[in-house]
């Protein structure tokens, strides 16, 4: 029982590890330590490599809305994990769980999505 | 010797997701990035931190939002030539100097983006592909916003340089898509240590599909 959390242990820490070798840019610009939630209207939606990006319309307070630039995994990720470019539509409704710039601006790492009330799926 | 180039739109899939954007490949320069139209491509010079001037390309585009956006690729090639052939014999034409000045250009052109003004946001250590580089953000006077992704692979030197107005989203579908090419035109990606080194790494995953168009340049 005991050398197989370690192992698992050790797994998850070998995973983390091996993630910057791996990925294709620095996420440093992103508060990766917290996360920012928000909602809001899909506005254009951008299955592309290496990143896909949705761009999502968020209403204010003030009652104007701001446009967010979301960014997600790259498609084959994406695929791999059972989305598909046919899966998110402009006008859809999302709930969004990511990590926003550091700078407090518009922008933020995916993250999780939830989509028109369906369960919350990561996309990243 | 004029160069003749040949750009190539190489799939044109449904484009109903993709808002105009493209997938540009250009050989020549050995980088890919996403582009919102394909770019106009302008001769300029680089000047180095040791005031030796280099070729360089300015890829320009502009966006739907009033947004605009700029690759300048230095070429190095001829930098140890260059400064070898140094008049005066001086510092400058040292045996190791030709290196230095390719590997000071990131800090080196980092320092004359910061010195144009605007309140510096975010001013840091980046990478992409395991190529060490810097990215700034800059609020500029008129409230306009700019992104600055400077990135030094072989012999060139890659500037990424975004604008946007007030409250546009940042332009990270433009500023985190850049890609190194090899000479024969596959993607490079290292893998990194603590201390530096790089290693590049043999077994890259082919793309997923996309729904934009790639468009490519290169040699006719």
């Amino acid at each position: 029982m005991e050398q197989s959390r370690f192992i698992r242990l050790m797994v998850s820490v070998v995973g983390l590890c091996a993630i910057p070798a791996l990925a294709h840019h620095s996420h440093s610009n992103y508060e990766t330590r917290e996360y920012t939630h928000i909602e809001g209207t899909v506005a254009e939606f951008h299955w592309m490599n290496p990143h896909t990006w949705i761009f999502l319309e968020v209403p204010e307070e003030s009652g104007e809305s701001t446009i967010w630039a979301l960014e997600g995994a790259s498609p084959r990720s994406l695929e791999r994990d059972g989305w598909s470019s046919d899966d998110i539509h402009v006008g859809d409704h999302l709930v969004v769980r990511c990590h926003q710039l550091k700078d407090k601006s518009n922008g933020c790492l995916l993250g999780f999505l939830t989509l028109d009330g369906r369960a919350e799926k990561e996309f990243d | 010797m004029t160069k003749r180039f040949l750009t190539v739109i190489l799939f044109l899939p449904g484009l109903s997701y993709s808002q105009g954007w493209i997938e540009y490949l250009d050989r020549s320069a050995a980088y890919s990035i996403n582009f919102p139209s394909v770019p106009v491509i302008t001769e300029i010079t680089y000047e180095s931190q040791q005031g030796l001037i280099y070729p360089a390309q300015l890829y320009s585009a502009e966006g739907v939002r009033g947004d605009s956006y700029l690759v300048t690729v230095v070429d190095f090639s001829d930098a140890q030539e260059l400064h070898s052939s140094h008049p005066d014999r001086t510092e400058a034409s040292g045996v190791n100097s030709w290196w230095w000045d390719i590997r000071a250009s990131v800090a080196h052109t980092a320092l004359n983006i910061r010195q144009r003004g605007g309140e510096i946001t975010y001013d840091s250590w980046s990478w992409l592909e395991g190529v060490e580089g810097h990215q700034l953000q800059i609020t500029n006077q008129d409230s306009s916003r700019t992104f600055v992704g400077i990135y030094q692979h072989s012999l060139r030197l890659y500037i990424l340089e975004t604008s946007v107005p007030e409250g546009s989203p940042p332009p990270g579908l433009f500023q985190q898509s850049l890609r190194f090419l090899d000479e024969d035109g596959v993607r490079v990606r290292y893998r990194n240590d603590v201390n530096g080194n790089k290693t590049r790494i043999s077994d890259l995953p082919q793309d997923g599909a996309t729904t934009v168009r790639i468009v490519e340049r290169s040699l006719d």
